[in-house]
């Protein structure tokens, strides 16, 4: 990958990987430190890296930085609704946000903080990001994808429960 | 609130269920589910549930980027000084540092060891120069004192005809210097020579 080729990348999924970052860690200034050491590693082995495999090396390494920063802190995340009320958001999911209902959101991101790194990461990566099993794989170090589509689904269930158990019907 | 419980298969079951929302399932799928959902309550639950959770899932904000760090990733990365010129720079240090090695030996060429016997003569001269007196006063301490190699006991135990003896003619003492000594013939016994 060149120049041209990672400055594309960075344009096209810095988002991804800033926004996924936060949802791990829930600690804006954590997911920023992430987001840039995640590009910076991508930058050191772009000479390797194909511009299509660009969003898969750099999410990998996100997502191995954010369960370094969270092993590091020992806790479960912290202030998830603050966190993210603050930021901006996607002009695009801007109505759909306010259709699904500002509580119920707010719910679903506590929810999804509770939820176990990995469990966390699975939900995150497919069912926010939308990501190709493909990609979610390489992140997470998971080798078959039948093992990956049942743990995701293991994961979307414990969520389900969650609020259930919170009292919020999705 | 008590649940009935699950009929055998709910997990195989609820796999298909996942993987129905994502593609369309075979007639022999779709027919074991729907069979399966008509008779466990709690996945028909899971069922009705899990659209709403993905949409749910689906429509949450995608925080952007905090304003400046595109900048910051852009300043580390693309815009940041390149390490070829460093490399450049290395590269070309290293080879002056080999090119400075490979020279020394040609500039600087080893010096021909000196003869045993002109040795003993520049010790012998510079011990007569130093007391500033010729040979006939040299004391034999001042003399075992200058010279360094294997004479010098030597002439340390020698009395001052031996020492003569042993310098050798010709010695010119005028100058209270002493001209280099012809070497010995080989062989020759010196300690026998030197014993008075």
């Amino acid at each position: 990958m060149d120049d041209a080729g990672y400055e594309r990348a960075l344009a096209a999924h810095g988002d991804l990987v800033f926004g996924y970052s936060l949802r791990m860690l829930r600690d804006p200034e954590d997911a920023r430190d992430v987001a840039q050491e995640a590009w910076m590693r991508l930058w050191q082995h772009r000479h390797r890296v194909e511009e299509a495999a660009a969003r898969a090396y750099v999410m990998t390494c996100a997502h191995r930085l954010c369960l370094d920063r969270l092993r590091a802190r020992r806790t479960r995340p912290r202030a998830p609704e603050e966190a993210l009320a603050s930021l901006p958001g996607n002009p695009a999911s801007g109505p759909e946000r306010r259709a699904a209902g500002r509580e119920a959101a707010r719910a679903l991101e506590a929810a999804l903080a509770r939820l176990s790194p990995r469990d966390r990461a699975l939900v995150l990566l497919r069912d926010v990001h939308g990501l190709p099993y493909r990609e979610i794989a390489a992140a997470l170090g998971i080798d078959r994808e039948g093992t990956l589509k049942a743990a995701l689904f293991r994961a979307r269930e414990r969520l389900r429960s969650r609020l259930a158990a919170a009292g919020v019907t999705p | 609130m008590t649940r009935a419980p699950r009929p055998a298969g709910c997990d195989a079951v609820r796999r298909l269920l996942h993987e129905s929302l994502e593609r369309e399932l075979s007639p022999g799928e779709r027919a074991r589910l729907d069979a399966h959902l008509a008779a466990c309550s709690r996945c028909r639950e899971l069922a009705a549930d899990l659209p709403a959770l993905l949409a749910a899932l689906g429509s949450l904000p995608r925080p952007a980027m905090p304003p400046g760090l595109h900048a910051a990733i852009r300043a580390r990365t693309l815009a940041a000084p390149r390490a070829r010129f460093g490399r450049l720079a290395l590269l070309a240090a290293a080879a002056l540092v080999a090119m400075a090695l490979g020279l020394w030996p040609a500039l600087h060429p080893p010096r021909p060891a000196p003869s045993r016997a002109a040795a003993a003569a520049r010790q012998v001269r510079l011990a007569l120069a130093i007391t500033g007196r010729g040979l006939a006063v040299a004391g034999e301490r001042g003399l075992a004192l200058s010279v360094g190699d294997a004479v010098g006991p030597a002439l340390a135990r020698g009395s001052r005809a031996a020492l003569a003896a042993v310098l050798e003619p010709p010695l010119t003492l005028a100058t209270g210097l002493v001209r280099p000594a012809s070497p010995r013939p080989a062989g020759r016994p010196r300690e026998k020579e030197m014993t008075p």
